[in-house]
Parts: structure tokens; C-alpha cells; sequence
């Protein structure tokens, strides 16, 4: 059953991932990355890694996925791509060779464990983690700001 | 197994994606599919009870990393476009310090 669901939700990251690719409108397109955000933090949350859906849900689909939404419906850009859709064939095909080749060489055991608590046991770390990522956006934002002005 | 698997194949599409890009906003869609394939690829390190912790610290700090190198990609493209009124990627050939 669990074998199951984590095959579904693979293929549905690589379908979007696919549609991604396919779609001409950023905006689509960045939905559909969004979508593949989701289903890789899916499985994490499947597997009880609970610390790093919540990274991944927070941060990258919170933050800087709803940012790249934002900055695709601000630009769309017609016809995209330069490149023909046979290439797509042809990737894929390497991705599926390469894909076989690690998953069959990848040592996993059963049953997932999460030690988020050894690594951080308190949140003073993840605060200054926040505070580093805030500012970073802040100097740049700033930087945006006075060159505006001048 | 599954998602090792599914991480390489979603490393090709973001691949694919940033070659046969137009624009930087595809650029910025096909790294952050590539970011994706990269957590995916950490799974293994929560199977291994010694490796658990070590895949935690790794999380966090791609997590971290690759959240603040995308938010100066956005910076970027938003000056891009201030400056040059496009986000096409022919203007960005020029590079370095002309931008």
C-alpha cells in the first residue's frame, strides 16, 4: 500500500514536472511547479518526515513559490519554448535509464525516522535562520527601493 | 528506491526546461524543479537510523541555501526587467558586470 501511494505520487510529480515543461504560459507553468512542490513534500509527509514537509511547505511553496506565481503572472510570455518536443522523448528515455540505474543501486531500509529534535533541540537556530533569509530579501528589496528613488 | 528514481526524472525535465528556455522566468520554474529533485534525493538519509540526523542537517541547509539563491534570482530578474524592459534571455547573454 505504501509502495502504491509513493508510486502515485511520483508519477504525478514527473506529470506535472512534464506539463511544467509543456505548458506556454508561465503562469501555468509555475503552477504546475507548484504542484510538484507539493507532491514531493506529499511523500515526505507520507513517510512522517514531518520536519522537512514543513520546510518545504513553509519556505519553498509558502514563500518563494507563491513569489515565482506571482512573477510568472506578472510576465507570461507566449510560446516559450525553442526547443522540439522530441527532445522531450529523448530526455526522458536518459531520466528513465538513469532513474532504473540509481533506484535499483539505492540501499533503503524500512520504516522512515525523523531527528529533527537531536539536530535542533531549540528553535533559537531556526530563528536565525529566519532572520538571515528575512533580511537577505529586505537588502534586496531595499536595493530595489533607492534605486527607484535615485 | 521509488524516489531516487523520480528525483533523476525530475532533474531531466527541470534540465529540459532551462535549455529550451526563452525567458528568464523559466529559468527561475526549471531551478526551482531542480531544487525539488534534490530534496526528493534526500530521502534515503531518514531510512538509515545512523544517517538520520546528517540528512536532517542537509534538509535544513539546502532548504535554506537554495531558498536565498532564488530569492536573488527574483531580485535579478525584477532589475532585469527595470532595466531593460524584457525578461527575454537573449539579453542576458551579455553578462557579468555590463548588467
Amino acid at each position: 500500500m505504501d509502495a502504491v501511494v509513493v508510486t502515485l505520487l511520483s508519477l504525478l510529480a514527473v506529470l506535472f514536472a512534464v506539463a511544467s515543461w509543456a505548458s506556454k504560459d508561465n503562469f501555468y507553468s509555475a503552477i504546475y511547479m507548484s504542484a510538484v512542490m507539493l507532491t514531493v513534500g506529499g511523500i515526505y509527509a507520507f513517510h512522517g518526515i514531518y520536519s522537512v514537509f514543513v520546510l518545504i511547505a513553509f519556505i519553498f511553496i509558502g514563500a518563494i513559490g507563491i513569489m515565482t506565481v506571482a512573477l510568472a503572472a506578472t510576465y507570461r510570455f507566449i510560446n516559450p519554448r525553442n526547443i522540439s518536443e522530441n527532445w522531450l522523448v529523448i530526455v526522458e528515455v536518459l531520466a528513465i535509464v538513469f532513474a532504473v540505474t540509481a533506484g535499483i543501486n539505492t540501499f533503503m531500509v524500512d520504516g522512515f525516522t525523523d531527528a529533527f529534535d537531536k539536530l535542533l533541540p531549540d528553535y533559537l537556530t531556526m530563528i536565525a535562520f529566519l532572520i538571515v533569509l528575512t533580511t537577505l530579501l529586505m537588502l534586496s528589496a531595499i536595493s530595489m527601493l533607492r534605486r527607484g528613488e535615485a | 528506491m521509488i524516489e531516487t528514481a523520480t528525483s533523476l526524472g525530475l532533474l531531466a525535465v527541470g534540465y529540459l526546461i532551462a535549455v529550451s528556455a526563452r525567458d528568464v522566468i523559466r529559468i527561475l520554474i526549471a531551478l526551482e524543479l531542480m531544487f525539488s529533485a534534490v530534496f526528493l534525493s534526500l530521502i534515503p538519509f531518514f531510512t538509515n537510523p545512523s544517517l538520520v540526523v546528517e540528512g536532517n542537517a542537509i534538509a535544513i541547509l539546502t532548504v535554506f541555501t537554495s531558498a536565498g539563491e532564488l530569492l536573488i534570482l527574483i531580485s535579478a530578474i525584477i532589475f532585469l526587467d527595470r532595466k531593460f524592459r524584457t525578461t527575454a534571455i537573449e539579453t542576458t547573454n551579455v553578462g557579468g558586470d555590463v548588467l
